[in-house]
């Protein structure tokens, strides 16, 4: 069985540990955890993700900055972003998949299928591996 | 010496003021009504100028538009120039302006770029003078307009923090009782799973709450930017009956769409689908299980009406004077236990956006029992303006 790794990016260390409990539902998704973007980058370089779930308001480098120095490197630039934001307005949405973004989820999301929501994002709509 | 007699004094003061008046400057001119008034108004901080009705130079200006814009004017000059102090982004919207009331009656903010590169705010206004002449005036109203964008930024800061500060608690909160109630923490005892669903449907009202009382206070504050362009009505209305699908299911109503027609109106589609979806979710909260909501669009007059259909318990008449108040919720005789709180905020958002957008919405007792809302949109009203996605304009 394919196993599904998310890096995931939130200066909220209590959002951290839900999403890490959250996607420790599903037996085949193991999480690593990030406090800021600055951190994302270098994790993402060093542990290749197969997607990367990011917070939009963070402080000092925002989930936007976060995925444009994510595309600028060649080695993280192909790995999927899903950003997480409060603001899920169609529009929003919108503008944040102009950016590059695989996807966006809404917060308050719902901690029973996030598993399910991230591989919608994947590459093939679920095909992860 | 010896004392000039009175008579002779009173002789000599007499001659002298009047030898001031004739040949003074300042006061024979004052002592004419117009006079006086001509030295207050070439005095004055506010710009004024003057020109015929159809007339193409100026009659009058005072300094205070050179001044206040940095480009010289005067008298005799053709009443264009007046439109060079404009600023480019601004020149379009004044020069309607002052099209639009040609014979007086222009009021609006507008820039002025100044040859220093600097810009001022200034407010324009335009009125007749009898019937042949129209009068301007133009105030520097920059400093009051700094401070007012000053408090707007302190706001928007606040108000984008205190959204941030009580949304990602609330998040914690919500997804940890998800968590417990699904069984990720191990299988939790009944009394306790009904403790975990009162708390966590609590929480879900307070995203709502949140959510609403945010929304609200930007839409009132005129602060929303819509997008406008062209939307179709039976589109966004399908997108809303969709994005309602599960919690009508959830409560065993059934939803069904009936469009003679769709439409094309010039709105901003994010804010329509939040009309529909309020009104949508409140018809099934008020609806009896099994039953069903009905939406419809119809032509009327010079626009589109979309109706909302329940067959709830209808609207108390006690209540219909303050359906579209802040917090109000009707107290109906049937609490329904089913039935989720609702904020109190639904039908202000919908009745602040419809507004804005031109439209209007209404309500009445359906036949048979239940209520329908009615949102009635004028047809595309840009329809003179070309249209595409990126095409916005603030209505607020």
């Amino acid at each position: 069985m394919t196993s599904l790794h998310v890096l995931h990016v939130d200066d909220e260390p209590d959002i951290r540990s839900i999403v890490q409990i959250s996607l420790g539902l599903d037996p085949d998704c193991s999480v690593t955890s990030c406090g800021s973007g600055e951190e994302a980058i270098a994790a993402a370089a060093a542990c290749q993700p197969d997607i990367i779930l990011l917070d939009v308001m963070m402080p000092v480098m925002d989930g936007p900055a976060t995925l444009a120095e994510l595309k600028k490197n060649p080695s993280t630039a192909n790995i999927p972003v899903v950003f997480m934001t409060a603001r899920a307005q169609s529009r929003e949405i919108a503008h944040l998949r102009s950016l590059g973004a695989a996807g966006v989820i809404a917060k308050p999301f719902d901690p029973m299928t996030l598993a399910q929501s991230m591989q919608q994002f994947l590459p093939g709509g679920g095909a992860h591996g | 010496m010896k004392p000039r007699p009175l008579i002779a004094d009173a002789k000599a003061v007499r001659a002298e003021r009047s030898s001031a008046l004739l040949n003074g400057v300042q006061l024979p001119r004052l002592r004419r009504r117009d006079d006086v008034m001509s030295a207050l108004i070439a005095g004055s901080p506010t710009a004024f100028w003057v020109i015929a009705v159809g007339g193409t130079t100026l009659t009058y200006i005072n300094p205070a538009w050179t001044e206040i814009t940095g480009h010289p004017i005067a008298a005799g000059d053709d009443v264009r120039r007046l439109h060079d102090a404009f600023h480019p982004e601004d020149a379009q919207l004044a020069l309607r302006a002052l099209a639009a009331s040609s014979g007086g009656g222009a009021d609006f903010e507008c820039r002025i770029l100044r040859p220093d590169r600097t810009t001022r705010w200034v407010r324009v206004r335009t009125f007749a003078l009898g019937s042949t002449r129209i009068g301007g005036s133009l105030d520097d109203i920059t400093a009051g307009k700094e401070t007012n964008l000053h408090a707007q930024r302190r706001k928007d800061e606040f108000v984008a923090t205190v959204s941030h500060e009580l949304r990602t608690p609330l998040t914690s909160i919500a997804a940890s009782l998800g968590l417990l109630l699904g069984d990720a923490a191990g299988k939790l005892p009944e009394p306790a799973l009904g403790l975990l669903r009162i708390a966590h449907s609590s929480s879900q009202r307070l995203v709502r709450l949140i959510s609403d009382v945010l929304d609200l206070e930007k839409i009132e504050s005129d602060e929303v930017v819509y997008y406008l362009e062209r939307v179709d009505v039976r589109m966004l209305v399908q997108n809303s009956v969709d994005a309602i699908l599960d919690y009508a299911h959830s409560m065993n109503v059934r939803l069904r769409i009936d469009a003679e027609a769709t439409a094309e109106v010039c709105a901003d589609a994010d804010r329509l689908v939040q009309v529909f979806t309020n009104l949508l979710s409140n018809a099934v909260k008020f609806s009896p299980a099994g039953q069903e909501v009905l939406v419809s669009i119809a032509h009327r007059g010079n626009g589109v009406r979309i109706s909302v259909r329940d067959h709830g318990c209808g609207i108390p008449e006690d209540f219909k004077p303050h359906i579209f108040e802040r917090f109000a919720r009707a107290e109906t005789k049937e609490r329904s236990e089913r039935r989720p709180k609702g904020t109190g905020l639904g039908l202000s958002i919908v009745h602040e956006i419809v507004t804005r957008l031109g439209g209007e919405v209404s309500f009445e007792d359906a036949p048979g029992g239940g209520a329908a809302f009615h949102v009635e949109l004028p047809y595309m009203h840009l329809a003179d303006r070309p249209m595409d996605a990126a095409d916005r304009k603030d209505v607020a």
